[in-house]
């Protein structure tokens, strides 16, 4: 699967010897272990904001304090961030429409086995990861956004790859692209006409309401950071349109 | 008590020894590299502080994700064509 070659030279171009790389690999092990433990003996932490949130929690639908206040106490606030970030993805939006984050080379890049490798095993498994993220929001740290950023590095991947490009005016990505802020937009719109209010959510829906809009928002998020890494990850000669305006500076004598 | 304590203290002082290296590094691809590490001490942190929310943001986002772009954009910078030949990689005078 990788193709690991025997590169064990150290900084001035010997060989290692193995006692010296065992040593290494305990040192390196120790400093992990001692990463994991420092996480572990965390202990809860009594803030005055949890004071206000907790009385409130068994009505907000979810479990999570952080999702409760993100998306039902403040959802107001996540509803104008995802309106921010499409505000972002429209002003980084290439001139050059039809673009491809590198070259695209033949199916099987014998010049980075690795990184092939490593993609096909990790993709599926960060997707699942994503979803975890998303769904466990309500009952214990995760949401929208993390599961969003993980899904975005796995798009960002497959990029590395060079054998798929991307089409940033197709209907698909400027549905994927929209479809946070139009979810989002909707329920507060469904909520206004049923509860009399914008983004009021009953306590006995407010469950699945928040779960909806959770899943537009993880993939309007992925799909921006993506278009974020699209948009600078194109070389010079591909944007052709922009680089008369792109660089002031690069006339100058 | 004291373990927590001297365990918090290394990541505050190797936090801010690891951002001062990163502002004073002399090559532009360094401070990048260090800017992903302070992007993973800073997600310890979070989880230290018990945010645990934030610190898997901080991972995903702040140090993975801002680290590829700042690298792309250091791709880029190389690649326009300017008269002077200090926009290439390395150097922090542009």
């Amino acid at each position: 699967m990788f193709n690991i070659g025997d590169d064990n030279t150290d900084l001035t171009g010997g060989k290692r010897s193995t006692p010296t790389r065992v040593t290494y690999g305990i040192f390196v092990f120790m400093v992990f272990i001692v990463l994991v433990s420092v996480i572990l003996v965390s202990e809860q932490a009594d803030t005055t904001i949890a004071k206000y949130v907790a009385p409130a929690l068994p009505f907000s639908g979810v479990d999570n304090p952080v999702t409760a206040v993100l998306l039902n106490f403040r959802s107001y606030d996540t509803l104008l961030e995802i309106a921010v970030l499409l505000i972002v993805a429209v002003a980084v939006m290439p001139s050059n429409k039809r673009l491809t984050a590198g070259n695209p080379t033949t199916n099987g890049d014998s010049a980075l086995p690795a990184l092939h490798g490593f993609a096909t095993w990790f993709m599926p498994i960060t997707v699942i990861m994503a979803g975890y993220l998303l769904w466990t929001g309500a009952y214990a740290p995760g949401g929208a956004f993390q599961a969003g950023a993980i899904l975005a590095g796995a798009g960002i991947l497959v990029l590395q790859l060079r054998s798929i490009s991307i089409t940033v005016d197709s209907l698909l990505m400027q549905t994927l692209l929209a479809i946070g802020l139009v979810v989002f937009l909707g329920m507060a719109t469904l909520t206004y006409f049923f509860n009399g209010m914008v983004l009021q959510y009953l306590p006995s829906e407010a469950g699945w309401q928040i779960l909806v809009i959770e899943i537009a928002a993880t993939i309007t998020i992925s799909i921006i950071l993506v278009m974020l890494y699209v948009s600078l990850a194109t070389d010079v000669s591909d944007t052709s349109a922009d680089e008369k305006e792109a660089v002031p500076c690069s006339h100058s004598p | 008590m004291v373990v927590e304590l001297g365990i918090d203290m290394v990541f505050a002082v190797g936090l801010l020894t690891v951002a001062i290296t990163c502002l004073l590094a002399e090559d532009v691809f360094k401070s990048i590299v260090l800017f992903v590490c302070i992007g993973l001490l800073t997600a310890i942190i979070w989880a230290r502080l018990n945010a645990w929310d934030v610190a898997i943001a901080e991972a995903a986002i702040g140090s993975g994700l801002t680290g590829c772009l700042l690298m792309i954009t250091l791709r880029r910078l190389a690649q326009i064509p300017t008269t002077a030949s200090s926009v290439r990689r390395g150097s922090k005078h542009v």
